[in-house]
């Protein structure tokens, strides 16, 4: 992983390859996370950037953030949605998946104290964060929102609060409720976020309100991954004019304040 | 593998390379418009100077915005976009792109795209005194000037259009054309007779994606309207090749969910002299490097000294 005492080590390297999956299990009613050995990617990569996995038959790669790494191995979080995460969650132990990453842009780490916000399989970046964060010293928070009951305990998240709607955990709500408490008693002076574009939404805009700085990891379809084919567009301010920017080749990481709800 | 004496064992590596035009091609491997930005972003997946010539994004003579969201649809082997054209506009490609490419060695053909007869005049006389050596032109835009008829679909205003490009564009001249005809055969005719050294067929398929709903007691449904690309339209490129180059001497560049070298094969035998390739390079960012080394390991199984003498013999 690059933290911030450690640098890039190649430049060089191809962002592509084949990994080999050591592990793929299933941590709750739909949701799975699968470990793969690629040493490139888990030396080389950074909270918030992504992997694009090849699915079988399927025309497009499906891309998927980086939610950990270790050793020569990294973790992704995933969904059953479809076609391609049902063929994903099909797929054993010692068996291999062509891959593109890290792609894109990750989160800036210089936070001095973070409320990390995440919802759904949406807090897959910031679990790896969250390790970078230990590692670098940077105190934290985490508030977690899933719909019901997940066993986070296999993600073994530090620091963190779930909170669920239907209550099956003490915190019962959404996540974006508890922002303002954690932020009142933890004073954070950056908040990172990733889930659904209303939870994204909401975060940003409570923490304008309360003039601390976000960075939000968004999601758009897009066909390659790699800033060409132009599906991904999302609207951000720049120098007071409005443009278009690539989610995944100018993000997927944007600065909270600068996106265009 | 053992080799009887019978047979010749070819001792060099065989020759690739092909003309359109005056513009030589290393081999006839390109890419599609839209599906390989302005080549910077291929850097780190493929050798990108190796490749017989990119396409560059569709360039207007104004930056674009393009379309809002959304924009993609992933179809069951294929794929459906509405990008509308976004890009950086002529004066931002000279200024920032070009130096990229003409510094690395890389063969490029910038794909022109206007909405009246004059934009195309104008990208074309700014790619000939930059000394570009090959464009393009991209004819399924709306032709406002021409009560929005298409400029694809008209053999009169194709042929004009290319004309006009030709006294005063010296270079190479490629006409892109559209599927979404009756007849592609009349508008092939008019674009050789008019003086385009090689036609690319075929652009996205015209099509569209429906999701529906059904809330609070009603049926509900979100388009998305746009060209179809990849595996699916294949069937319809090969037709289209086989129909149109049988009638015209110049040379077709194929294209039309090309996914692999069996594919490029197929394009070879229905007449292509060159073939690009699209929705593979979102997949498969390394496939040009890929198909390459297929078409030279090929010929040399095959004992065929060269490409030309590979598609002289279909």
């Amino acid at each position: 992983m690059i933290t911030d005492k450690t640098h890039r080590a190649n430049n060089t390297i191809k962002p592509a390859g084949t990994g080999h999956i050591i592990d793929n299990k299933k941590i709750a009613h739909d949701i799975y996370q699968m470990t793969i050995e690629a040493p490139d990617v888990a030396y080389n990569s950074k909270p918030g950037q992504f992997v694009s996995l090849l699915c079988s038959k399927l025309v497009l790669r499906r891309p998927f953030s980086i939610s950990n790494v270790k050793d020569n191995c990294f973790q992704i979080i995933y969904k059953l949605k479809g076609e391609g995460t049902d063929y994903m969650s099909g797929l054993k132990a010692g068996q291999s998946i062509d891959y593109l990453g890290p792609l894109g842009n990750g989160f800036d780490l210089s936070a001095k104290r973070a409320l990390l916000v995440g919802a759904g399989v949406g807090i897959a970046p910031l679990i790896y964060l969250t390790e970078v964060f230990k590692y670098n010293d940077v105190p934290f928070t985490m508030l977690a929102g899933f719909q019901s009951f997940v066993d986070i305990k296999e993600l073994a998240i530090p620091e963190c609060t779930l909170v669920t709607e239907d209550g099956s955990s003490t915190a019962k709500g959404r996540v974006t409720d508890f922002i303002e408490e954690k932020i009142l008693n933890t004073r954070p002076d950056r908040i990172y976020a990733c889930g659904p574009h209303v939870v994204l939404q909401k975060t940003v805009k409570i923490a304008n309100t309360q003039k601390i700085d976000t960075e939000v990891a968004l999601e758009e379809k897009f066909a390659c991954g790699i800033g060409v084919c132009m599906g991904c567009i999302i609207e951000v301010y720049e120098n007071d004019e409005i443009v278009n920017k690539r989610v995944c080749k100018d993000g997927p990481v944007f600065k909270g304040e600068t996106v265009v709800w | 593998m053992v080799i009887t004496k019978t047979e010749i064992k070819i001792t060099q590596k065989p020759d690739l390379s092909i003309n359109l035009g005056k513009l030589r091609l290393k081999n006839p491997i390109t890419t599609a418009s839209g599906t390989f930005g302005y080549a910077d972003e291929f850097q780190d997946f493929v050798d990108v100077s190796s490749i017989g010539a990119i396409v560059t994004k569709g360039i207007t003579l104004k930056p674009r915005k393009g379309n809002p969201q959304p924009r993609l649809k992933e179809l069951r082997n294929g794929m459906i976009n509405s990008i509308g054209l976004e890009n950086i506009g002529i004066n931002a490609f000279i200024e920032k792109k070009l130096p990229i490419l003409q510094e690395k060695d890389i063969t490029f053909i910038v794909n022109v795209a206007g909405f009246a007869l004059e934009e195309y005049i104008k990208i074309a006389s700014i790619c000939e005194t930059n000394g570009i050596k090959a464009i393009e032109l991209n004819v399924s835009c709306p032709n406002v000037k021409e009560g929005c008829l298409e400029f694809g679909t008209s053999s009169e205003i194709l042929y004009r259009l290319v004309s006009m490009v030709k006294e005063i564009f010296t270079g190479t001249v490629i006409v892109k054309l559209t599927p979404n005809v009756t007849d592609p055969v009349p508008l092939a005719i008019s674009i050789e007779k008019a003086g385009a050294d090689a036609i690319s067929a075929i652009n996205t398929v015209r099509g569209l994606d429906v999701s529906v709903s059904f809330e609070n007691g009603r049926l509900t449904k979100k388009l998305l309207k746009g060209g179809m690309s990849g595996p699916a339209i294949k069937p319809v490129a090969l037709n289209y090749i086989n129909t149109i180059s049988h009638e015209i001497n110049i040379p077709v560049i194929g294209m039309g969910g090309i996914m692999h070298f069996n594919d490029m094969l197929e394009f070879i035998a229905v007449g292509s002299t060159a073939i690009q390739i699209g929705t593979a390079n979102f997949t498969y960012p390394g496939i040009a490097g890929d198909l390459i080394e297929s078409l030279e390991q090929f010929l040399i199984n095959n004992n065929i000294p060269s490409y030309e003498n590979l598609i002289k013999g279909v």
